[in-house]
């Protein structure tokens, strides 16, 4: 009997350290990639939402989610109706600052199913999960950089029923480069950006406070991705 | 049924529990002046000479805590598991309000090197002359404007930032007929050693540097108490701006601009007034207005 349970406890653990999964390390962008002006370098923007939404962490339960839900939503209704052209508009930005150091950027407009990427079998660290190489010639670009937003919008968390923060800002999401030659990250870098509101927050049924905090995630975002393209332009 | 009666109830009680508490730098904007002329009107400046000017650190406003999860007893019976959720945010409340007091308090360290002449720097230092208005320390007949200041230092100590709480009153109406706040953000100090720069001659830049930020803000707020300020575009956008290294974002309609300075009313109603970065390409009009 204690050998079945050692093994059914052996096989949990295996099973449940199989399946975590390491989050990808940072990857610092070399100076080298914008001296090689001959390549083409795509530019792709994914799942911007055209209107943000609160994004509640740690109500973990149900019963907790939909009292969070509850509590929230007025101000859920409130955000969804403030817009995110602000930060559709670093795509822009981004080709212009990239063409004035002398890279042609191709802007990427269809819709690309990276999800559906083969997996990559180098776990390196600098080498992407998915294997990006079959882009290469679909999209006729060198190199791709892709800023992948995941939430935008408020961000408020919980421990089970209670809120232990203030809503707050929240840009978070992924911005990497990747060689289609060789699958390897020239860049990877995770935005995870949350700004606490000034004051009061409770401001319904505009929610000002809140709204400008929304802003000024958009705005940070926006310029740590293009200080990340500046920073290493001159170093 | 059970259940949508205890989401209701809880998310109502936690409503109510968890709202952020007002701190003294906030105020909601109203305006009921339509009913009084005041174009020509001849104010009183309410400001409490002997008190002593509230100087702060720029601080934090991150009260949001980490906490492992809570364990709920299923015996307690529907009141019990209530009472549960509500000592829970209780608790939590208490966390985050220790959380900004400690952000505040470790703020006003960067004031330490002035500790001395801050002690006894007292308001009516900030009182001054203008033809539209005397200064008086109790209500008097007429439309009176209860001013509060608050004074605080940037963490690099470049830049103060005055934050000005107004109150209009009249004579024929109890209640406010103007509330707003006004943020006026001073020119950096370009100095290396920034504390020899405001304590020097008994803190005389850090007082004189106090008061035209106190009279350039009443100014401001004269103007909009007197209906003077139309936003040049209803349209609000994004605006940058510095205090000290920290870049700073407002989301607001333009008021006035000029090389030197652009004021903005933000979201709130309130109007934020910052100098304008050298290299901004936007201005080309500039007048005497202060910097």
């Amino acid at each position: 009997m204690k050998f079945l349970s050692a093994t059914i406890a052996c096989l949990f653990i295996l099973l449940t350290t199989g399946c975590a999964t390491v989050p990808q390390a940072k990857v610092t962008l070399n100076n080298t990639f914008f001296q090689q002006t001959d390549k083409v370098v795509g530019l792709y923007v994914s799942n911007l939402p055209k209107n943000p939404d609160t994004h509640l962490y740690g109500a973990s339960c149900l019963l907790c989610y939909a009292v969070a839900s509850t509590a929230n939503s007025s101000l859920t209704k409130h955000i969804k109706t403030v817009s995110t052209d602000d930060l559709a508009i670093l795509e822009k930005e981004l080709t212009q600052s990239l063409k004035n150091e002398g890279i042609n950027v191709k802007v990427i407009k269809d819709k690309l199913n990276i999800d559906e990427l083969k997996k990559f079998s180098n776990k390196d660290g600098f080498h992407a999960r998915k294997d990006y190489r079959s882009l290469k010639e679909k999209l006729n670009v060198d190199k791709l950089i892709v800023i992948n937003f995941k939430n935008v919008g408020v961000f408020r968390s919980y421990s089970a029923y209670v809120p232990t923060s203030d809503p707050m800002g929240f840009v978070s999401g992924e911005l990497y480069s990747v060689d289609l030659v060789t699958n390897r990250y020239d860049l990877y870098e995770p935005i995870n950006i949350k700004v606490a509101v000034k004051g009061s927050w409770d401001e319904a049924p505009n929610f000002p406070g809140v709204t400008t905090a929304f802003f000024e995630a958009l705005e940070l975002s926006k310029s740590n991705i293009m200080h990340i393209f500046k920073a290493n332009q001159g170093s | 049924m059970m259940k949508l009666i205890a989401i209701i109830l809880a998310s109502t009680l936690l409503l109510a529990c968890t709202s952020t508490p007002k701190t003294k730098d906030y105020t909601k904007f109203q305006r009921n002046t339509d009913s009084l002329p005041l174009e020509n009107a001849h104010l009183t400046i309410i400001l409490k000479a002997e008190q002593l000017v509230d100087f702060n650190g720029v601080y934090s406003s991150d009260r949001s805590v980490s906490q492992a999860g809570m364990m709920y007893s299923g015996s307690a019976g529907g009141a019990g598991f209530l009472a549960q959720i509500l000592t829970h945010a209780a608790v939590t409340s208490s966390s985050q309000q220790s959380k900004l007091n400690e952000n505040q308090k470790k703020a006003n360290k960067v004031l330490a090197p002035f500790k001395e002449e801050l002690n006894s720097f007292r308001q009516s230092e900030l009182v001054h002359k203008n033809p539209n208005y005397q200064f008086s320390q109790t209500k008097e007949s007429g439309i009176n404007v209860e001013t509060t200041p608050m004074f605080y230092l940037s963490q690099d100590m470049k830049n103060i930032v005055l934050k000005l709480l107004v109150s209009v009153t009249s004579e024929k109406q109890k209640k406010p007929i103007y509330q707003n706040l006004v943020e006026y953000v001073s020119k950096d100090v370009t100095d290396k050693n920034k504390v020899d720069y405001w304590s020097k001659n008994s803190s005389q830049n850090l007082k004189t540097t106090s008061k035209e930020l106190y009279q350039a803000s009443l100014q401001l707020a004269i103007k909009d108490i007197k209906n003077e300020l139309s936003s040049k575009s209803s349209q609000t956008k994004t605006y940058r701006y510095y205090t000290g290294e920290a870049l700073k974002i407002e989301r607001g309609a333009l008021v006035q601009s000029n090389c030197k300075r652009t004021t903005v009313r933000n979201l709130r109603g309130w109007l934020i007034s910052f100098p304008v970065e050298e290299n901004n390409q936007d201005v080309t009009i500039c007048d005497s207005q202060p910097g």
